[in-house]
């Protein structure tokens, strides 16, 4: 960078020749009878400036940092205890889920066995009835059927006692009751 | 054409307010300079600390960057023992930041361009570094002049060597920070010599002026830290001996 070489040639060249330059130039730096002035004004301001900085300003700030690195650390924990809950919220939520989950389906199998306990039990029950009676039923048929074909053989004896009456005359009835069982047997396939 | 050593002179302002040592001491234009310096840093300084909000705006940004620069500086080349020089360290680096930029301002006076000024301040350092040394680690303290572990022949090469390089720090503490900014103004001042000189073809040197401007800004904050950062490690030497 020529710049900054023109610099360094520059300071070289003061350098070296300070003293003389010095001399020569009366460079003002070297006037050594304003040198108390100046140490007096220098240690005045410097004292001045180390006071407030010491007593004023570096305190103040140092607090400052320190309560917002606090601050930032408290929060970031509590942040790390929140995820933490919410972490086991969730993991308790979970097993929540599935033990519900179970006693649902327990639920239904029971209530399917005792809805289909209750469905077959009726089913017996209106079978049961239904076979009862249709035996009973049965049963008053077969007696009216024996009635009635009890009934069909005195009937055809009287029937035909009293024909044999009107055509002969008289007639025997144990006779004719015999012939009529007979004919009713041999009426039979 | 005025001699561009001219705005180096010590000017007094008022008459001689009191005498100390026979010296007659005045409000002088380097003082006035020193006393902005101080009004101007702990002003802003001080309002930057002064709500000490969680949120910082943007002087108290600025102030807590200020605060923590010097804090890790010392932090990293201190180290344990440190904290405690933390506001003188602090207080260097601002005053001669300060002084060195409010000299970049025109009509401004560079109160870090004079020797007195820098090898006060070098010296102070100097002896106190070398007290604290002295007063930590008792006559153990010399053994800074030999490196640890050097063959023990070398040591008559080596003692002389080391106490000269240890006696020529205050020298080249202050003269590097009086050089580069007398070394600075002196440049700006001939350059500027030549815009008016040249006439219309002035322009030329008053791009290499603004350029340089910029450049001697620089050379400001530089000059600060450096001054400050070597500080540091003469105290860093005095407290852990190498």
């Amino acid at each position: 960078m020529p710049v900054q070489a023109l610099r360094i040639s520059v300071a070289a060249a003061a350098l070296i020749g300070l003293p003389f330059a010095a001399q020569a130039a009366g460079m003002p730096q070297f006037d050594l009878t304003k040198f108390p002035t100046q140490i007096f004004w220098l240690v005045v301001c410097f004292a001045v400036l180390y006071f407030l900085m010491a007593k004023a300003v570096l305190p103040k700030i140092g607090a400052t940092i320190e309560s917002r690195e606090h601050k930032i650390q408290a929060d970031l924990d509590a942040a790390q205890k929140a995820n933490d809950a919410a972490r086991a919220a969730g993991v308790e939520q979970d097993k929540a889920l599935t033990e519900a989950r179970g006693q649902a389906s327990g639920l239904i199998r029971e209530a399917s066995e005792a809805a289909a306990a209750q469905t077959s039990a009726k089913l017996h029950e209106v079978s049961d009835r239904l076979g009862a009676e249709i035996a009973a039923a049965e049963k008053r048929i077969g007696e009216q059927r024996t009635q009635t074909l009890a009934g069909l053989g005195s009937m055809s004896t009287e029937i035909a006692t009293a024909v044999l009456g009107k055509l002969v005359g008289s007639a025997d009835p144990a006779q004719v009751a015999r012939a009529v069982d007979e004919a009713a047997k041999a009426g039979k396939p | 054409m005025a001699s561009p050593l001219e705005q180096f002179a010590i000017q007094d302002l008022t008459a001689p307010l009191f005498t100390i040592g026979g010296h007659h001491i005045a409000v002088t234009n380097s003082a006035i300079f020193m006393m902005s310096a101080v009004v101007l840093s702990s002003g802003l300084l001080l309002a930057g600390a002064g709500k000490g909000a969680m949120i910082p705006g943007r002087i108290q940004a600025m102030s807590e960057l200020f605060y923590e620069f010097i804090a890790n500086m010392i932090r990293d080349n201190v180290g344990s023992g440190g904290k405690k020089f933390f506001p003188f360290i602090f207080t260097l680096f601002i005053f001669t930041l300060f002084g060195n930029i409010l000299g970049m301002l025109p009509y401004g006076y560079t109160f870090t361009s004079q020797i007195a000024v820098t090898f006060f301040m070098a010296m102070v350092v100097f002896l106190g570094v070398t007290l604290i040394g002295l007063f930590k680690h008792g006559l153990h303290f010399f053994s800074l002049f030999f490196p640890h572990g050097a063959p023990l022949f070398t040591a008559p090469i080596l003692i002389p060597i080391e106490v000269v390089s240890y006696l020529s720090r205050p020298i080249s503490l202050s003269v590097r920070l009086f050089a580069n900014m007398t070394v600075g103004h002196v440049l700006l001042k001939v350059l500027a010599g030549f815009v008016v000189a040249l006439g219309f073809f002035g322009f030329v040197p008053l791009i290499v002026l603004v350029a340089i401007t910029a450049l001697e800004l620089l050379v400001a904050l530089l000059q600060a830290y450096i001054f400050t950062i070597l500080c540091c490690i003469y105290l860093n030497d005095a407290l852990h001996l190498h």
